[in-house]
Formats: structure tokens, C-alpha cells, sequence
């Protein structure tokens, strides 16, 4: 039983929808495989059910836009297959095949064309206490809001840096719950560094408003700010009880916590691509490792698959649409289809990059000047301490590939999605090298666990099986 | 750690069981989101430290919302929908030996 498609689209998000819908505007057969029950990624998680129940006014403008842009996605005859998990993919026949699990059994695509669009995630940030329960990414609270309408419970500490650190501060704050105390990780010093960008981000002038509006009312409802935070620590017994802090001018905090919430800004979903062996990039002024592709997203090494949205580098949702569209414009015409150019896609691309310079200068990773002490865990799922990563680096290990088998950083079920920066990071430190010229682990498919019950419906024939 | 803003009512309704307790969840939220929203402290436990873990990402990132669902070990809660009669565990392993620790 064939099956397949002329262009796979991975990921339901802006850059996805957009690809998708180019695509199928040019008589292609598309599919879409989505993690999420619904269309929409991350930034428009839930949109269509949030809109219904009348909550679209917490989310801002930029949340609102997904609404449009989920509709125009159902209008179109895509098989679009949700809650659908991508652990591979294979070059095959001019093309490649997809390999995803679904309810519950593994199935196999072929495409002619593969668009990845696999989005971004929070920049893991690891600090003394990560690991307590209670502890959590900002964005993570924002999907529970968005999903199941919950808020964080007092008392709630919000620690981070970001333009994204700011909208949601602002949607917490609309929905009733302002932190408590606001820890900013920023460095307020960079403003003046960073000022020599500022030129150039005027030709994305409405979102430059918009980051101003949202600096401003900030603090709104905050009973306390602390500015440049340079020390963050979590503690508690079996749950978090309490947060302590150390500003950069040396001053010392601590509170009780029920709920801390922290965001180091995001960084590309990578983990196919890097599985994929395509180059990446170490993009110093993003701090990101980003995957080598064509302007209009064509991956470097294949002839068939491209990257979209911020999977390819962060730029944000609009440009996230504008290279979707880019990237399924051109796989299309690839394969001999017209395809409609969409409205303004250079401009939206183009204001996006304006801003970036500006807000890469101004929010470094807060990592970037916090050191990590010994005893604080960096790779999660194998619990294992920043102090065993130095001594395995101290005794000889090579980098973060060797350090799998000294220490099996990277080898849980995140599979490095946690601590890959991380490890990078220690190893650069410990090698005196710079990061653009230290790898990151290696990584092979499945990208995510697959059980043998799920395996075993992999390739499945007509035969008559003997049964036991 | 999370609350929830208003509980669901009429056909947003999902009943399911999450740590032997009965819970009324939103439809269309993750079985992760409906555990916190229920007040479980941990949804499972590191196998290498022992010590309890809560959801971190709420994205399919971090595993550590790694349950028992309908008897199944090792699912992503926050990847799956609620649904009506799930029942749903926290995964606790015994450190060293990686074997389930409730029997």
C-alpha cells in the first residue's frame, strides 16, 4: 500500500500552514504531520478553541493574526494528519520518506518534496534547582493557559530576558496573574551597545512599538523588579519552597516560591536536521546553531527537502510565513507546478531581519554571563552535574560525542534536546575553543522513542504471518 | 504550581482518573496540563536520582511528563489529549534498576 504525496510538510505552524497552502494552491498533493491534536504551532497553540471561548483578547494582536491563518490552512484540501510524531526521515526514490508514529504504530511517506518546519523551543537554561517541581519554562505556562486555562500559583517568580520574556508577561498580567517578583536576566548595559542597531530595525518600526509598549508595562502588578540578575538558584524539598538571586552589583534575594517560570529567549528545533547530517551553522550574534540552506530554504546536501520558519533560524511568526511560503513556492515549481506568489513575502521577511540585530545585541542568553556552578544538573534525563562534565573534559574526553560514553550526557529520552548547548558550551569552556567551532552531539533517528509494538507496523505486507 | 482560571463545564468536559483520583479536565488540553491543573506534585520520578520530576516544556522537548496511560509506560503526557475513562499514573522507576517501583 503506497503511500504518498508530492510535498510532506512537517509541522502545523506559520511556517508550515504557509507552505502547505502555496503548495496546494499549485494542484500539489500535500500532507502535514503535526505533533498537536490541533493546527496553529506553538505562538497560535490552540487558537481556534481560545477564539471560541472568547479568551483571544489576553494574547495580543500577534496571537490573533492565527486565527486567519488557521482558517485559510482548513480551507484548503491538504491531508493534514495531527498528533502525528516524526522520528525520521530517508532519502528514497527522488524524494524521501517520512517516518512517524500515530496512534499508536509507525507508518512511512513518501514525498517528493519534504518542507521541515519543525519550529523552535526555549533555550534550556540550566541553574542550581531546575529540575524541582514547580520550576518551569515561561512558555510552558503559556501553553497550559492556552490549552486548559491555567495560571500560575502565587507565590509566582518570573525569571528571564527576552522580547518573548515581555509578551508574556504581559498575557500573564491579562489573565489576571502578574508575577509577583519579575527577575530580569538582561543586562541593561547592552541598550548602549546595542544602540548602533537601532537604525536599521526602524524598517520594523510596528514591532519596535510594540517591544516599547510591552518594556513599559513590564512591572505593571509586579510587587517586586530586580534588575540584572546574574545568579539564580531553586531550592526546596522534593518541590520548589524558595528562589534566591545575586544581582551583577552583588546584592543577594531570596523569596518563597510556589510557581517559577523562566525564559532564556528560543532557539531552532534542530534535532531532525542535525539527525539528517545536513551542516549547521554556529550563528554567533543569535548564539544558535542553525542548519545551512538555500535562500528560499533548500537544505545543503539533498535535492529535495527544505527548512521553513524558525526551524531554519529565529526570525518570529511573520517571517516564519514569509519562508514557508518561500519554501513551498519553490518546491512546488520544482516539481513543474505554478505556484502563486503570496503578498509582501519579501517585506515581511525583510522587517523581521531588520530587528533582529537590535534584539540579538540587546538579549544574549543570560548563560552567556552567568556561570554554571558544579553541582547544578545540565542534562536532565541522566542527572548528571556540570562538575562530572568538566572532570570527564579535565580527564580527556574529546568533546560532547566522547562525553556520551564517559557520562551519557545526551543519551536519555530528550536525547539532547535539553543539554546539547550545554555540553557544548562546557567543552568550548574546557577546550579554550569558540563555540562556532565546537559541535554539537551527535545525533541519529528515531529522533523520539518508538516502542517494538510500534516499530513492528513499519512495513507491513499483505502476507499471510503464521499465528502462534 | 498551575491553577486553573475557570473549571470546565457542560460538553468541555473530560473525566478521567489520574493517580487513582477522578478529575474533570478541559476537552482538548494534554493529559499533562490536566495533571497539574489537578494538583499533582510530580507526573514521574528521574530513574537515575530518584527524585521527582514535574512537566518542564509543556511541548514534547523535555519528557519529563513521561506517565502510565491506559497501562501503556513512557508516553508523553503532554502530546496526548485528555480523553473520557483514561486513566493515567505517574511513571516511578527504581533508581539503578529501571524497573517499576509499585508492585
Amino acid at each position: 500500500m503506497a503511500d504518498s504525496v508530492d510535498i510532506a510538510v512537517l509541522g502545523a505552524g506559520p511556517a508550515g500552514m504557509a507552505a502547505a497552502v502555496v503548495a496546494a494552491n499549485a494542484g500539489l498533493t500535500v500532507s502535514v504531520l503535526d505533533d498537536q491534536a490541533v493546527p496553529g504551532g506553538q505562538i497560535w497553540r490552540n487558537v481556534e478553541a481560545v477564539a471560541a471561548r472568547g479568551d483571544i483578547g489576553l494574547f495580543g494582536d500577534d496571537y490573533a493574526a492565527g486565527v486567519d491563518a488557521v482558517a485559510e490552512f482548513r480551507a484548503t484540501d491538504v491531508d493534514y494528519r495531527p498528533l502525528s510524531r516524526v522520528i525520521g526521515v530517508e532519502s528514497a526514490d527522488e524524494g524521501g520518506d517520512v517516518l512517524y508514529l500515530r496512534d499508536g504504530k509507525a507508518g512511512r511517506l513518501h514525498a517528493k518534496r519534504l518542507i521541515i518546519a519543525l519550529g523552535a523551543y526555549e533555550r534550556p537554561m540550566p541553574f542550581l534547582g531546575w529540575t524541582l517541581p514547580g520550576v518551569m519554562t515561561a512558555g510552558a505556562a503559556q501553553i497550559a493557559l492556552k490549552t486548559g486555562g491555567l495560571l500560575p500559583e502565587r507565590p509566582f517568580v518570573l525569571a528571564g530576558q527576552g522580547p518573548l520574556l515581555l509578551l508574556l508577561a504581559a498575557q500573564f498580567r491579562a489573565a489576571g496573574a502578574a508575577p509577583d517578583i519579575l527577575l530580569r536576566l538582561d543586562d541593561p548595559g547592552k541598550k548602549w551597545s546595542a544602540g548602533k542597531h537601532g537604525l536599521r530595525a526602524l524598517a520594523g518600526f510596528s514591532d519596535l512599538l510594540k517591544g516599547l509598549k510591552w518594556q513599559r508595562s513590564l512591572s505593571d502588578g509586579v510587587e517586586e523588579t530586580v534588575a540584572h540578575v546574574t545568579h539564580l538558584e531553586a531550592s526546596g524539598g522534593g518541590r520548589l519552597e524558595a528562589v534566591r538571586w545575586q544581582t551583577a552589583d552583588g546584592t543577594d534575594g531570596e523569596a518563597e516560591a510556589t510557581t517559577l517560570l523562566v525564559h532564556d529567549g528560543v532557539i531552532p528545533n534542530a534535532q531532525l536536521t542535525r539527525a539528517m547530517r545536513i551542516p549547521h551553522k554556529y550563528d554567533v550574534a543569535a548564539a544558535a546553531w542553525c542548519p545551512e540552506a538555500s535562500a528560499d530554504g533548500q537544505l545543503a546536501d539533498t535535492g529535495w527537502a527544505y527548512v521553513a520558519g524558525d526551524n531554519a533560524g529565529i526570525l518570529g511568526w511573520a517571517a516564519a510565513t514569509a519562508t514557508g511560503a518561500k519554501a513551498g513556492a519553490s518546491a512546488a515549481s520544482a516539481l513543474g507546478a505554478k505556484a502563486a506568489p503570496t503578498n509582501d513575502v519579501e517585506g515581511r521577511l525583510d522587517r523581521a531581519r531588520a530587528v533582529r540585530p537590535l534584539l540579538d545585541a540587546l538579549y544574549p542568553p543570560a548563560q552567556a554571563f552567568t556561570a554554571i556552578s558544579d553541582d547544578t544538573i545540565i542534562c536532565r534525563c541522566e542527572a548528571i552535574e556540570a562538575g562530572s562534565v568538566r572532570e570527564a573534559l579535565a580527564m580527556g574526553a574529546q568533546g560532547p560525542n566522547q562525553l556520551k560514553a564517559f557520562l551519557r550526557t545526551g543519551m536519555g529520552p530528550c536525547q539532547g534536546r535539553m543539554c546539547a548547548y550545554t555540553v557544548a558550551a562546557l567543552a568550548a569552556e574546557a577546550n579554550g575553543t569558540a563555540l562556532a567551532d565546537t559541535d554539537l552531539m551527535r545525533l541519529r533517528m528515531p529522533i523520539s522513542p518508538v516502542t517494538v509494538s510500534e516499530m513492528s507496523h513499519l512495513n507491513e505486507t499483505d502476507m499471510d504471518l503464521p499465528t502462534a | 504550581m498551575l491553577r486553573r482560571r475557570v473549571e470546565p463545564e457542560g460538553d468541555a468536559t473530560v473525566r478521567l482518573t489520574i493517580a487513582g483520583q477522578p478529575v474533570t479536565a478541559l476537552r482538548g488540553e494534554s493529559v499533562a496540563t490536566a495533571a497539574l491543573a489537578a494538583g499533582l506534585q510530580f507526573t514521574r520520578n528521574a530513574p537515575v536520582s530518584g527524585e521527582p520530576r514535574a512537566p518542564y516544556c509543556l511541548m514534547g522537548v523535555c519528557f519529563e511528563c513521561l506517565m502510565t496511560i491506559d497501562g501503556q509506560p513512557n508516553r508523553q503526557a503532554c502530546l496526548v489529549p485528555v480523553q473520557d475513562g483514561m486513566n493515567v499514573e505517574p511513571q516511578m522507576l527504581r533508581p539503578s534498576l529501571g524497573v517499576r517501583d509499585d508492585g
